[in-house]
């Protein structure tokens, strides 16, 4: 057992130094994108002529694609390495697990940038308006630069717990919080998502075209976690999942839940009969639910926690 | 009516058992024998009898009953 502990130590140590570097990595390759993205998104716009410069721009698109790859294994290493803290350190800072939610959707939305950067070109050669990709690509920058700021943070930072060998927990609790406090903010972000969509005033095709791909990218994290505490509970019974209080827990956030979730459908339901087919409240009335339901559980099960 | 312990007091008699050591004992998280402690999270019988099994002493001399007054 000491000997696994050890070797554990041992490969986390390892993971967060190489996590740390790549994070550096990740950072030049997020820089040098911004610059290029920021050289190049006038000259696309106002459909340039860029013939003469096509060999450079071949040389700095593979560059950028290079980039792009390194950013990717970055997030993915980062997230195994704060996923495995968690898990065997039982070390669960809010910071930790907001990184790891930061991260898994700035992960995911390095595919959107692929799909953006193919989408600008072809739209460019084919003389088609290009202003709304670089608005999404430059998002997605910034949520990547989040990320790299909050990894290296994370990363660098060592609490006291972490110093310290952690007691051997029969029933474990990090996880349990680490769950919650995830699924309370995958509830929040998604709740925001909604509200900015509202606020922003998009369409309603666009809001029910975008609604159930963000909420995917939103939830995922809190599945990830929510996986996680399962694996650790596999070996167990179902009924020796949670202890007592955890339990009572439980039940109480649930019973919340319900009492702030009913109100919200009944008004759902009424907008949606007095306002007719087609309206707003079609497209978003199921991810409303779903991460008010989620911020009102986790939140209240967070304070029980702590109260 | 409340229910007090003397959980803390009898875990500092027993070499200064950490709360983690008598949850893994009792088969509960750390948080819920913190909770115990601190009066804001009252046992079921059974836990309450595990506790004081545990430490081989009986289930009063672990919990008693407080008194509020008006």
């Amino acid at each position: 057992m000491k000997y696994l502990e050890k070797t554990m130590e041992k490969l986390l140590k390892r993971l967060r130094i190489a996590s740390i570097s790549l994070a550096v990595i990740g950072a030049c390759g997020l820089v040098y994108n911004l610059i290029l993205f920021a050289i190049l998104r006038p000259r696309v716009l106002n459909f340039e002529a860029l013939g003469e410069q096509m060999d450079t721009l071949n040389i700095l698109g593979i560059l950028s694609g290079v980039s792009l790859a390194l950013i990717g294994f970055f997030h993915l290493f980062t997230v195994i390495t704060l996923l495995l803290q968690v898990t065997a350190q039982r070390s669960a800072s809010m910071l930790k697990i907001l990184t790891i939610v930061v991260g898994v959707i700035s992960g995911l939305l390095l595919l959107s940038d692929l799909a953006m950067l193919q989408d600008i070109g072809k739209q460019y050669v084919a003389g088609l308006g290009t202003a709304a990709e670089w608005t999404i690509l430059f998002i997605n920058h910034g949520l990547h630069l989040l990320f790299t700021v909050l990894a290296l943070i994370t990363l660098a930072t060592r609490s006291k717990r972490e110093s310290l060998p952690p007691e051997t927990a029969v029933k474990d609790d990090v996880l349990f919080a680490a769950a919650h406090t995830t699924g309370a903010l995958c509830g929040g972000i998604g709740l925001t998502a909604i509200l900015l969509a509202l606020l922003t005033r998009l369409p309603i095709q666009v809001i029910e075209a975008i609604s159930i791909p963000i909420s995917l990218l939103v939830l995922l994290p809190y599945l990830l976690m929510l996986g996680a505490w399962l694996f650790m509970k596999r070996r167990e019974r179902m009924k020796d999942w949670l202890d007592e209080k955890q339990f009572q827990d439980t039940a109480r956030a649930g019973l919340w839940t319900l009492l702030l979730l009913l109100p919200c459908l009944t008004a759902f339901g009424i907008l949606q009969r007095v306002s007719g087919s087609g309206n707003i409240y079609d497209s978003i009335w199921f991810p409303f639910t779903i991460f008010l339901g989620m911020l009102a559980f986790s939140s209240v099960v967070l304070h029980s926690i702590r109260g | 009516l409340k229910l007090g312990n003397n959980i803390r007091q009898l875990r500092f008699e027993h070499d200064e058992l950490s709360q983690q050591a008598l949850a893994n004992a009792v088969g509960v998280t750390r948080l819920t024998i913190h909770s115990i402690e601190t009066g804001k999270f009252f046992p079921s019988a059974l836990l309450a009898m595990k506790i004081a099994r545990f430490f081989n002493i009986s289930v009063e001399e672990v919990f008693h009953i407080i008194e509020e007054e008006e």
